[in-house]
């Protein structure tokens, strides 16, 4: 979105139109939801409500371009994952059949999609939670290191070092996993 | 395993690359799929009906945090306001205003027939939408798209009975516009409340209990039906639409944007469609 478009598709926002709504949602709900699903969220979509829903009661405190409003809106989205952690840890999590949670009704469907997510779930377990922290921000937020160290409130310096080893975790992890 | 430590050392560079997915050896075939794996995660659509639902109540969310905000400004102008007789006046017009704007927010949230008219950067576009509706009764409003010239009023000699009885009705039917408005506002605030607590509710019963509801969570259960506005027509107060500029009022009522579309390629130009957004209520 190119700096003009996206101020007026803000400007819209904060006016409550719809459309604009629509354009920032389409942008930015897939990586959120991805961030979510991929930190082992119990409860993404709802978690990107409340996301989004934060959003729409602060937007009017914001101020930037495309680059910022991402890094806000993970900002968010970081800050309610550490919410819900801390909440699951305190509460045992009791689940109860669900029908109609799943969109498809075909098994191997849900399978499918959901192998993908829990694989890459499962690989990021080997790694310490700030890692993982920083690796999800950087490849599925797609944001810099700079705004990372801003959403954690670290160094740029200490990003590129937990980013370099986990990327150095991970690949040892894999080479472990899948002997050649 | 030092022999190890050392293969897998990366520098920063390497490890951005590797990130990128571009300058990946086939030693980090594995690692560069695996990224690029988790890079597809983002990809993935959202449940169409899921994104349907919340883009609506973000939509209704931001109207309404706007719509305090403004409420909020208001009653902080008019502390510093009443100062002075001046200051007393500019209040009450200000109080005009925001209840203009309201209706334009109510016609954007509606999708009614005056919808159209309520586009713009509100509240300024909502009050120019209401101005042009009262122009079109011969009714004159504040209007900051056209700033009304400066004229002497009429003397009671040049004020003709028909005039008067217009100009009463036009008294009785804005009170009755402001009332309508004030009621509406009140069971709208009352339905945003219900509906926040359910939302707040549902986020602390699924969390507290830790236990999956079945079925798709609705938060407008328990919840009064939505107010409607109803607009008092101007007909029942017997007022005709021969009032001044009702000739060009159609066209030069469109503002100058339209936030409820999507841009045009000339934003300054009229939206392309007058009618309610697709979606909206």
């Amino acid at each position: 979105m190119d700096p003009k478009e996206f101020s007026a598709v803000l400007e819209a926002a904060r006016a409550g139109g719809e459309w604009a709504w629509s354009r920032l949602y389409r942008e930015l709900a897939g990586p959120v939801l991805g961030y979510f699903r991929a930190r082992g969220a119990t409860e993404p979509e709802d978690l990107l409500g409340e996301v989004f829903l934060q959003v729409a009661r602060n937007l009017s405190s914001f101020s930037g371009d495309a680059a910022g409003f991402r890094s806000w809106v993970f900002t968010i989205a970081h800050r309610r994952m550490i919410d819900e952690r801390r909440a699951r840890s305190h509460q045992p999590l009791e689940l109860v059949a669900d029908p109609e949670s799943e969109p498809s009704w075909d098994p191997a469907v849900i399978v499918l999609d959901r192998l993908g997510t829990e694989r890459i779930a499962a690989t990021l377990k080997c790694l310490v939670p700030n890692q993982r922290d920083v690796l999800l921000l950087r490849i599925i937020g797609g944001i810099t290191v700079e705004e990372v160290a801003a959403i954690l409130g670290k160094s740029t310096g200490a990003v590129k070092a937990l980013q370099r080893r986990a990327v150095q975790t991970i690949k040892r992890n894999l080479r472990q996993a899948v002997p050649i | 395993m030092s022999e190890m430590n050392n293969f897998d050392h990366y520098t920063d560079d390497q490890v951005e690359a590797i990130l990128n997915g571009y300058d990946v050896s086939d030693e980090d075939f594995a690692l560069a799929s695996f990224i690029a794996e988790a890079r597809a995660i983002a990809t993935e659509p959202v449940d169409a009906e899921l994104a349907r639902r919340q883009v609506r109540m973000l939509a209704e969310a931001a109207l309404l945090t706007s719509s305090n905000a403004r409420s909020v400004r208001k009653v902080e102008g008019d502390r510093s306001d009443r100062a002075t007789p001046d200051g007393i006046f500019i209040a009450r017009r200000r109080r005009l205003l925001t209840k203009a704007a309201v209706v334009g927010l109510a016609a954007v949230l509606m999708g009614g027939g005056i919808a159209s008219a309520a586009t713009g950067n509100l509240p300024a576009p909502a009050q120019e939408a209401l101005a042009n509706l009262a122009a079109r009764l011969g009714i004159e409003l504040p209007n900051p798209a056209r700033p009304l010239p400066h004229v002497a009023g009429p003397t009671t000699a040049d004020v003709k009975p028909e005039a008067a009885v217009q100009a009463a009705n036009a008294g009785v039917f804005t009170t009755a516009v402001q009332e309508t408005i004030d009621e509406y506002t009140s069971a709208l605030k009352a339905w945003a409340a219900c509906v926040a607590s359910n939302a707040s509710e549902r986020g602390t019963t699924q969390r507290g209990s830790a236990t999956r509801t079945a079925g798709p969570f609705d938060p407008t259960a328990g919840c009064d039906p939505k107010p409607q506005l109803d607009v008092p027509n101007p007909v029942d107060f017997d007022l005709t639409e021969t009032g001044t500029g009702a000739g060009g009022a159609e066209e030069d009522s469109q503002p100058a944007d339209h936030p409820n579309g999507p841009p045009a390629d000339n934003p300054n130009g009229p939206p392309p469609d007058t009618g309610p957004p697709a979606g909206l209520p």
